[in-house]
């Protein structure tokens, strides 16, 4: 009796426990977003549209936010550098390369967990390079040419918003650019 | 010492198929119990057809929303009430519009680019409510974009790209110029 008892006691307790820590993880893993094809930049799901699955569904349930339409644009975010290391608010990156097509983008800084609004650059007034090319200074103290200004410590979240554009975040993304770290302060 | 591995792989294969299960009703059942989600969190801060900058909720600002170039505006829809009417008046250098329904689906999205004259002017309706305009259209709602919603309930965001602070007119008209109502 008491045997059975301990077995269905043990069987309840790894379904329960398994399949809530499961569902916490797969919820987690897909509101990270799916990687694009170039470096660190991860982009964030959609609303969920009507093709929907459960998951996408279930996310949009417990988060409060209400993401981008696709036809509004996507969202990218970096929290690594290109070289894999996290990025922080006290070291100074360089951002060059391609942004991808889009009617406008918006780059701008967030903290860690919560995206606080912060400084940031758009697409309508950037400076580029003659053949197109970008070169954004992300960093603490001012720099000449374009530049991101970083306050305060701790992780860094880079997100850049493109808006009205036919990247939807799939491995079609190719063109993001690259994150380099240049130096850090009190290092 | 056999027969207790045996007890322990039966328990633990019983626990992951049961575990599975598990998994498969918690994610559909988060939609209808969770009082974390937008819509739920967005009634309770406004009434319906109220439009509210999207900062002033309690919405946790994340991802987009927290975006320095962004102003957003939400209006809670009830269709119950009668087909929903936005109407802008004001212009700005992007702006677009997201209906999602009271489980966070996305059911249309329209920016300004494919907008007749720059201005917003969109209907949200239930597949009735739609037949019934479909057989005497009210006059206001002639050159609006019809959208179909088949949940009475839902948000419309409306999103603007502010440059910079000197577009703070442009966003105040654009945003005051917006009327969120039932027909």
């Amino acid at each position: 009796m008491i045997a059975a008892a301990i077995r269905i006691a043990a069987i309840l307790a790894i379904a329960i426990l398994g399949g809530a820590a499961s569902v916490s993880l797969a919820l987690d893993s897909y509101a990270r977003g799916e990687a694009g094809r170039s470096g660190q930049w991860v982009a964030l799901p959609h609303a969920p549209g009507a093709d929907a699955n459960p998951y996408a569904l279930a996310l949009a349930g417990r988060s409060p936010s209400l993401p981008l339409a696709r036809a509004e644009g996507t969202v990218y975010v970096a929290n690594a550098d290109s070289r894999g290391i996290a990025l922080r608010r006290d070291c100074s990156y360089t951002i060059s390369g391609t942004v991808p097509s889009a009617r406008f983008w918006t780059l701008h800084a967030g903290g860690s967990g919560e995206l606080v609004p912060s400084a940031g650059l758009h697409s309508q007034a950037v400076l580029r390079g003659d053949d197109d090319s970008l070169v954004i200074d992300v960093a603490p103290h001012a720099a000449p040419g374009n530049w991101l200004r970083l306050t305060g410590e701790g992780p860094l979240t880079l997100v850049l918003s493109l808006f009205d554009t036919p990247v939807s975040g799939g491995a079609e993304a190719a063109d993001l650019p690259g994150i380099e770290r240049q130096s850090c302060d009190g290092q | 010492m056999k027969r207790l591995l045996r007890e322990v792989l039966y328990v633990m294969l019983a626990g992951i198929v049961g575990a599975g299960i598990v998994h498969i009703v918690i994610v559909l059942l988060i939609p209808a119990y969770s009082e974390r989600d937008a819509w739920s969190l967005l009634s309770a801060a406004a009434e319906p057809f109220e439009l509210v900058a999207l900062a002033n909720t309690q919405l946790p600002l994340a991802g987009n929303d927290a975006n320095p170039f962004l102003e957003s505006a939400v209006c809670v829809l009830d269709l119950s009430e009668g087909v929903a009417e936005l109407r802008g008046e004001g212009k700005a250098p992007f702006w677009s519009i997201a209906v999602y329904d009271r489980w966070g689906q996305s059911v249309f999205s329209l920016t300004d680019r494919t907008a007749v004259g720059g201005l917003p002017h969109v209907a949200v309706a239930t597949p009735l409510q739609i037949l019934d305009l479909r057989k005497s259209m009210p006059e206001r709602l002639e050159d609006a974009v019809i959208v179909e919603m088949e949940e009475t309930r839902g948000v419309l965001v409306v999103r603007a790209f502010r440059p910079d602070p000197s577009y703070a007119p442009v966003m105040r008209r654009f945003f005051d110029g917006l009327a969120c109502a039932p027909v």
